[in-house]
């Protein structure tokens, strides 16, 4: 039988979840570790945040399962698959997240709270992915940046930089 | 969830965020706000891009119609000249075409810099940044073709790029002298450089091709016609004592048989890569003791698994390593990839490349 674990969402949603999937996030497992785990874990997560992150820990829980009971005849054939079936399943978890910025950024906050080393790289792949090659003014706007330069602070530095606006 | 939060992440995902961005985005996004700025100005934040950057080559092609054996022609006209910069899936970062007159010869620096050298002019060029200069005439030499070296030093954060040249203008015997030009960080995309200067130590022998960079030292192999005996076939120069120093090549290379040896750095060791024309076998040999000059193989690849193999193959060129595996190209149109420990061999995107495409591996980088 699974050890189970209630983790309580910044807005009083309880979750039971197996120990191993939970141990995934460094911060749960010392608290454990630790003995501070008892009863309701309070996590400062959204539920909305949390089922997505529950939602991660639980594909890479299943994965590693998978790989432990693997034999190693016809492994490398399997590999492939597997890692075609993982592709289609992030590449999905990315969609959702980007059709939905604030989920993805609080999910980016909260894997780096709950350590989770894997989702955090993930997250910021994604991100990287979503604003590289764009100008100063689409990212401002995109993250709701103000621009804190001068305008001949400005024109100094974009013509400092003019090598990286060319096409 | 606010706005205002999302805006500012914590220090640390906003530097793994930008360290995963190419150095073009980032020269972008030091306009955005002075916050931004200075995360992508810290030295901190420059050096762990550059550690991402490193597991991440980039690939620098360069087209040309002039043929090398052509360069000596009177007769030369411009000719269509194409610099292509993208990531090893081919996605390009830009492609920059003009006409040059006369052959460009290619010197990789297994960093951010590549060499560039036209009609005896030398440049150097940062393909993250798609900026080149031109550095100070070199001294001219009797021998034909470009016999120079380019290397980073990773604890001085400099380039060295060396020319040897034929100071004999007789042609009746030669007299091989070396110069050697530091190139240092002029921030912003700026590159430093000082003047040539020229060492004491002659090179004893006239090497072939390019100088490859591992130790601390230029490695050339020896020009065929003129090994001093049939163990000796590579020289070195020392940058630290500025001499030069013969050094025997592995037994057992195929050398003597006519078949292909090169020279590349791979992770900072200096490798000979011994192709055979028969078994097509391709051996890398591994310069583990530059002191005590002691090689050590430390692969044997068999050529017959490389799809499109065919008996016609001698020459394989290695370019790099990624992820345990081999950047290979052997005259086809996309590049191989060869993994150490698994043996086998996986086929890359076609990336159109010609027989004659000059293949350097770049790391995106500032400097």
């Amino acid at each position: 039988m699974a050890i189970m674990y209630a983790l309580k969402s910044s807005d009083n949603e309880i979750f039971e979840v197996e120990q191993k999937v939970i141990e995934q996030s460094e911060t749960i497992k010392k608290m454990i570790e630790d003995g501070a785990a008892t009863g309701e874990i309070p996590l400062q997560v959204s539920s909305k945040t949390l089922a997505k992150v529950l939602e991660w820990c639980k594909q890479r829980q299943h994965k590693t399962v998978e790989n432990e009971n693997d034999d190693n005849k016809g492994k490398r054939k399997k590999e492939r698959d597997e890692d075609d079936d993982i592709k289609e399943w992030e590449n999905k978890f990315s969609d959702e997240l980007k059709a939905d910025k604030d989920v993805l950024f609080d999910l980016l906050l909260a894997s780096n709270y709950l350590d989770l080393p894997a989702l955090l790289s993930f997250l910021c792949q994604l991100v990287a992915d979503m604003v590289a090659g764009k100008m100063p003014e689409e990212i401002r706007r995109m993250f709701n940046i103000e621009n804190d330069f001068t305008p001949e602070e400005e024109k100094a530095i974009t013509a400092e930089h003019g090598w990286a606006f060319q096409p | 969830m606010n706005t205002v939060e999302m805006v500012n992440p914590p220090q640390e995902i906003k530097f793994n965020i930008f360290s995963k961005l190419p150095v073009k985005t980032l020269g972008r996004f030091k306009c955005v706000c002075k916050e931004w700025l200075n995360i992508i100005s810290d030295p901190y934040f420059q050096r762990l891009h550059l550690e991402r950057s490193k597991k991440n080559p980039q690939l620098f092609l360069l087209d040309q119609a002039n043929d090398a054996d052509e360069d000596e022609d009177e007769n030369r006209r411009p000719q269509l000249v194409q610099l292509s910069a993208m990531n090893m899936e081919g996605e390009l970062s830009y492609i920059a075409r003009g006409f040059m007159i006369g052959y460009i010869h290619m010197i990789p620096s297994g960093h951010g810099l590549v060499c560039l050298i036209n009609q005896g002019v030398f440049y150097i060029f940062h393909p993250s940044i798609k900026r080149s200069i031109r550095l100070p005439e070199v001294q001219s030499s009797a021998f034909q073709g470009v016999h120079a070296g380019f290397g980073y030093i990773q604890s001085r954060n400099e380039y060295k790029l060396v020319h040897l040249f034929d100071a004999d203008q007789t042609h009746l015997c030669y007299k091989i002298k070396c110069e050697i030009i530091t190139l240092t960080d002029g921030g912003n995309g700026r590159i430093a450089f000082d003047s040539w200067r020229q060492i004491e130590d002659e090179c004893p022998f006239i090497v072939s091709g390019r100088g490859v960079f591992a130790y601390n030292r230029f490695y050339w192999i020896i020009w065929e016609a003129c090994h001093p005996t049939e163990e000796v076939s590579i020289i070195s120069l020392d940058l630290e004592t500025e001499t030069f120093e013969s050094i025997p090549h592995p037994n057992y290379t195929s050398y003597l048989e006519d078949n292909n040896i090169s020279l590349v750095e791979l992770e900072g060791q200096l490798c000979l890569i011994d192709t055979f024309a028969y078994p097509p076998v391709t051996d890398i040999w591994v310069l583990t003791d530059p002191v005590n000059k002691i090689w050590v193989k430390q692969h044997r690849i068999d050529l017959t698994a490389l799809e499109g193999f065919d008996d016609e193959l001698t020459e394989i060129t290695v370019h790099g390593c990624k992820n345990g595996e081999l950047i290979i190209s052997s005259q086809q149109e996309s590049l191989d990839y060869y993994n150490l420990s698994g043996q086998f061999f996986r086929k890359g995107k076609n990336l159109n490349l010609q027989a004659d495409t000059g293949i350097c591996l770049y790391i995106d980088n500032f400097f």
